[in-house]
């Protein structure tokens, strides 16, 4: 399994490496490395705890690749290819680096190890595993909020990857929907912040109720309120 | 300051026929007898009106708030408008029965019964609003139990309901004159205070929260004081009018002209109190952020719609009284009042809603607008006082005998050494008089 | 029913007395008599357990406003001594005691917020808010970017998500000095020990007094009797009680009190909320007051609120 990932890798940067660009990706693409993270943690039926809320119990995973390649947990067939068509568009991360520079900032050179990602110190981490630690390397602050457990730990065991796309980390989501209605866990990734429209407005306030038939009556008394008035002003003028 | 120590007698003791003594109170049944038709078509609208009320309260009572026009954007309406009002015009018109006292404004004498009858009347309507708000009226007890010290609400609620007291016992010892003029002026100590405490704490209920930034201002209270003291005048001016034509009570003409000079000076005060709040909240140097779009408001439809009224009734009001040439006429006396009158109920209604224009989070509300069942129960609250008034304007005696009024005049000039010499009118409609 | 609020203590005569009242009868010496004494009778009913249910809170008035771990830095022990319990003797209502030691509070993150009312939702769905009612208890605003500006954001945006906007999720802020509470004419909602303000449904007199003096809008009125479809009722909290009364965001009382957590802090798919025990100063609340920097809505009113936004 391994083998056949890794040729798709290869087949997919020399793609890159020796055809032009894109012009519908845009400016820098980069390589599909990345893209393939989760599907191995995917694909690795059981995968250690550390991050057993992404993907054991399939509540969290990225749906840009689950959508096409449905994910079993308990898989035990091969992993789906196909992801030789693909193209891996980095937002905000492009920043890193020109091209496929960018890729290598955390990902190992894929001619050597493709399935291995850089820790700050240069030693490789496993990418089917826990990668938190590759964030730490620039997002400091938020790991270190992330391990006080103010930032990222409403679901349990969830890491980086739970939430982020590492390739379109400025802004992804993927949740529960309505939890407390009883329709469990369904996916649904928001790469980068686009509009979209929230569950329900907010409600307005209720009507003014009034009875028919108070408006009758109310009508009635009115007339004859006026035929009173009525009365007294012409009793006044024939005094 | 006169203090007569003997009273002028015991009241007559053979009664008239029609005539009941109750708790020393000669109620002159006999009179409803005599009464005109124009007068029971009045009191049968006022019935038929009142009627209206109930249904709309029972209404109220079996549905629940839906049924009222507030909401969450506008947690009070009318019934607060009315409630504010009422409160300034009971407290306004006390101001001028203790003058008789406090000051030896003697001129004021003939209304000093009418006017307690009136503040007592006007705080029961008061009372009545807050009762006609609560969908469970009988929880009204924990405010006995529990009161909180720190809602100012408590205070103006428990502050109406003594002054209500205050009022009948006073209106008991101004009528069988027991106690003389001592326990009148004793009592005078007591409700002119009240009132004042009364209003203020009115007004402290909007000036008091800071959530709402349009009252959190301090002149609220003076303004309140001021505004009730105008629309009180203005009200007690025109209840002595209608007394004196259904024939119920008489007074001099220049006891009207006093009034409407009072009523003048009161009402300048009271617009000079609200430009100076006007100019305090929406001058660029002082506005916080949002209180210009507020300042548009005032001047834009659906608020404009009542506030420009207010300046302009207030303005021509005290024009109209602003000319000593006329200021005698009755027409403009009359006119002049019930435009103050009518424009301290726009300023009251005003400012309850434009409070409510924008919600603390700053959303703008759509203008509120009171439904069938909150304008019935408010009317409803108007005619159970127009109608004590009306019946009381038969039954009770609020007519202060002549020779006691004569006595109290010469028992004043003799201790002031003044010389007021106004011709006494006989008690004929006045409006023949020009 | 110890964790459901504001139900009526048994045996309370004095909840409903003119329930039992007869209408418009005539006043005899004897009567008057009667009502002097069933008067006195109701104050006694009512003042005498309110006194009562006094002594345990100022019992734990008078303990000292230390947290056990002593760790958290001023700032947080200053507002773990500010939001002591107040003590406000009202008639008893059988809530779930704090489980310890709490002084509950939120912090949010405006940067994650995408403005979905999930949050909202997911606490309509958990406090039997009626869907009649025309309320909720949580409002999103769409902020304007450059300012903490109310008067210019937008309450009913149809888009969420948008990246030219923030948005600023508005609750309750269970306030260390609540102006509701203040302004309560019966002392129908107090503070309780572990900071949240609380509602009593049977007492609230429906005056709305205190939907005037709250500057953040959370206080709300059922209008209408709350409707909610019978498959969707939460049978942990009320619902009947709350026709024609105020109520509010009550931190979901219910469940935190017993270890859980509030209904939009579960909702929420960016994890924008946090909730947790300031008097902890391992509570992820506490660390985020000692590692971020954060703001309050209306900090000037000096309202003290328990919410804290970070961005």
């Amino acid at each position: 399994m391994r083998c056949e990932l890794i040729d798709a890798l290869r087949s997919q940067i020399g793609s890159f490496q020796s055809g032009p660009l894109s012009a519908s990706a845009g400016s820098r693409l980069a390589a599909v490395i990345a893209a393939l993270i989760v599907a191995f943690a995917l694909a690795h039926g059981s995968p250690d705890p550390a991050h057993a809320g992404q993907a054991a119990s399939g509540d969290l995973y990225f749906d840009p690749c689950a959508s096409c390649h449905p994910v079993d947990p308990d898989a035990t067939r091969a992993f789906p290819s196909g992801f030789e068509g693909h193209e891996i568009v980095l937002v905000g991360h492009d920043r890193l680096g020109e091209e496929s520079e960018a890729c290598l900032v955390c990902h190992d050179d894929p001619s050597r190890d493709p399935g291995k990602l850089k820790l700050i110190d240069g030693s490789l981490v496993d990418i089917a595993g826990d990668v938190s630690g590759v964030c730490f390397r620039c997002h400091s602050e938020r790991y270190r909020d992330w391990q006080a457990g103010t930032h990222g730990t409403l679901r349990p065991s969830c890491t980086a990857l739970g939430c982020h796309d590492p390739h379109a980390p400025a802004w992804t989501y993927g949740g529960p929907l309505l939890p407390l209605a009883g329709t469990g866990f369904q996916v649904r990734v928001l790469s980068d912040r686009q509009p979209f429209t929230p569950i329900a407005g907010p409600p307005l306030p209720a009507p003014v109720e009034t009875p028919g038939w108070l408006v009758v009556v109310t009508a009635l008394g009115a007339l004859a309120s006026i035929g009173l008035i009525g009365f007294m002003v012409r009793g006044g003028s024939t005094r | 300051m006169t203090r007569m120590g003997d009273h002028v007698g015991e009241p007559a003791i053979a009664l008239r026929p029609g005539v009941k003594r109750f708790i020393g109170i000669d109620w002159d049944i006999g009179a409803l007898r005599t009464a005109g038709p124009r007068y029971w078509a009045f009191v049968s609208l006022i019935i038929a009106v009142l009627g209206l009320g109930l249904l709309a309260w029972g209404v109220f009572l079996a549905r629940g708030t839906g049924v009222m026009g507030m909401r969450d954007a506008y947690p009070w309406g009318l019934w607060f408008a009315a409630y504010m009002y009422y409160v300034g015009l009971s407290a306004g018109g006390l101001v001028v029965y203790a003058s008789v006292h406090l000051f030896g404004a003697e001129q004021f004498r003939p209304l000093s019964r009418l006017a307690v009858l009136l503040a007592a009347v006007l705080v029961l309507m008061a009372l009545l609003t807050i009762i006609t708000d609560l969908p469970r009226p009988w929880r009204v007890i924990w405010m006995l139990l529990t009161p909180n010290p720190t809602s100012p609400f408590v205070y103006t609620a428990s502050a109406a309901t003594l002054y209500l007291i205050v009022c009948l016992i006073d209106l008991r010892i101004l009528i069988t004159g027991k106690g003389g003029e001592r326990l009148a002026y004793r009592m005078t100590l007591i409700a002119l205070p009240l009132a004042v405490y009364l209003h203020t704490t009115t007004a402290f209920v909007l000036a008091l929260n800071k959530s709402r930034e349009l009252w959190n201002s301090a002149v609220m209270v003076p303004i309140f004081l001021t505004s009730a003291t105008a629309s009180g005048i203005a009200m007690l001016l025109i209840c002595a009018y209608l007394m004196q034509k259904i024939g119920a009570m008489a007074f001099r003409s220049s006891m009207f002209r006093s009034l409407s000079t009072l009523l003048m000076t009161v009402i300048i005060i009271d617009l000079f109190l609200l430009a100076v709040e006007i100019i305090t909240v929406f001058w660029p140097t002082a506005a916080h952020p949002g209180k210009a779009a507020r300042l548009a408001h005032f001047f834009e439809a659906p608020y404009g719609l009542m506030f420009i009224p207010v300046l302009v009734l207030g303005v021509s009001a005290a024009t109209l009284l602003a000319r000593r040439s006329t200021r005698h006429l009755p027409a403009v006396q009359l006119t002049a009042a019930a435009m103050y009158v009518v424009a301290i109920f726009l300023k009251r209604y005003v400012l309850m809603s434009m409070g409510f224009v924008v919600d603390p989070l700053g959303q703008f509300a759509s203008p509120y607008t009171p439904s069938l069942v909150e304008v019935l129960i408010a009317l409803g609250i108007l005619s159970v006082g127009l109608l004590v008034v009306t019946l009381s304007a038969k039954i009770l005696p609020l007519q202060i005998p002549e020779d006691e009024i004569e006595a109290h005049r010469r028992a004043h000039e003799s201790a002031h050494s003044g010389s007021q010499d106004d011709p006494v009118l006989h008690p004929k409609p006045v409006l023949e008089v020009r | 029913m110890s964790d459901t609020p504001a139900s009526p203590r048994p045996g309370d005569a004095a909840t409903r007395p003119a329930d039992t009242a007869p209408p418009g009868c005539t006043i005899t010496r004897r009567r008057l008599l009667e009502g002097i004494g069933a008067t006195v009778g109701l104050l006694a009913a009512g003042v005498v357990p309110a006194l009562v249910s006094a002594l345990p809170k100022v019992a734990v008035a008078a303990e000292p406003e230390t947290a056990p771990g002593a760790g958290p830095g001023d700032a947080v022990s200053r507002i773990v001594k500010r939001n002591a319990p107040v003590n406000y003797p009202g008639r008893p209502v059988e809530y779930a005691d704090p489980a310890g030691d709490q002084s509950w509070a939120m912090v949010i993150d405006v940067k994650a917020c995408i403005g979905c009312r999930r949050c909202v939702y997911a606490c309509v769905l958990e406090n039997n808010i009626g869907r009649n009612s025309g309320f909720t208890y949580i409002e999103v605003l769409e902020m304007e970017p450059g300012a903490v500006d109310l008067e210019s954001s937008t309450l009913n945006f149809a888009e969420g998500g948008r990246p030219d906007k923030w948005y600023l999720p508005v609750q309750c802020m269970q306030c260390a000095k609540p102006p509701c509470v203040y302004g309560c004419k019966v002392k129908a909602t107090w503070k309780e020990p572990d900071g949240i303000v609380v509602m009593d449904y049977d007492k609230c007199i429906a005056c709305r007094n205190c939907l005037i003096t709250c500057p953040y809008g959370a206080r709300r009125f059922n209008w209408v009797r709350p409707y909610v479809p019978e498959d969707e009722v939460n049978p942990d909290t009320p619902l009947d009680e709350k026709a024609f009364t105020v109520e509010k965001c009550q931190f979901c009382l219910h469940r935190t009190r017993n270890g859980g957590t509030t209904a939009c802090v579960e909702a929420c798919p960016v994890g924008a909320r946090m909730f947790g025990d300031l008097k902890d100063p391992d509570s992820n609340v506490s660390v985020l007051l000692r590692t971020r920097r954060v703001f309050q809505l209306k900090e000037k009113l000096g309202t003290k609120p328990m919410i804290w936004y970070v961005g």
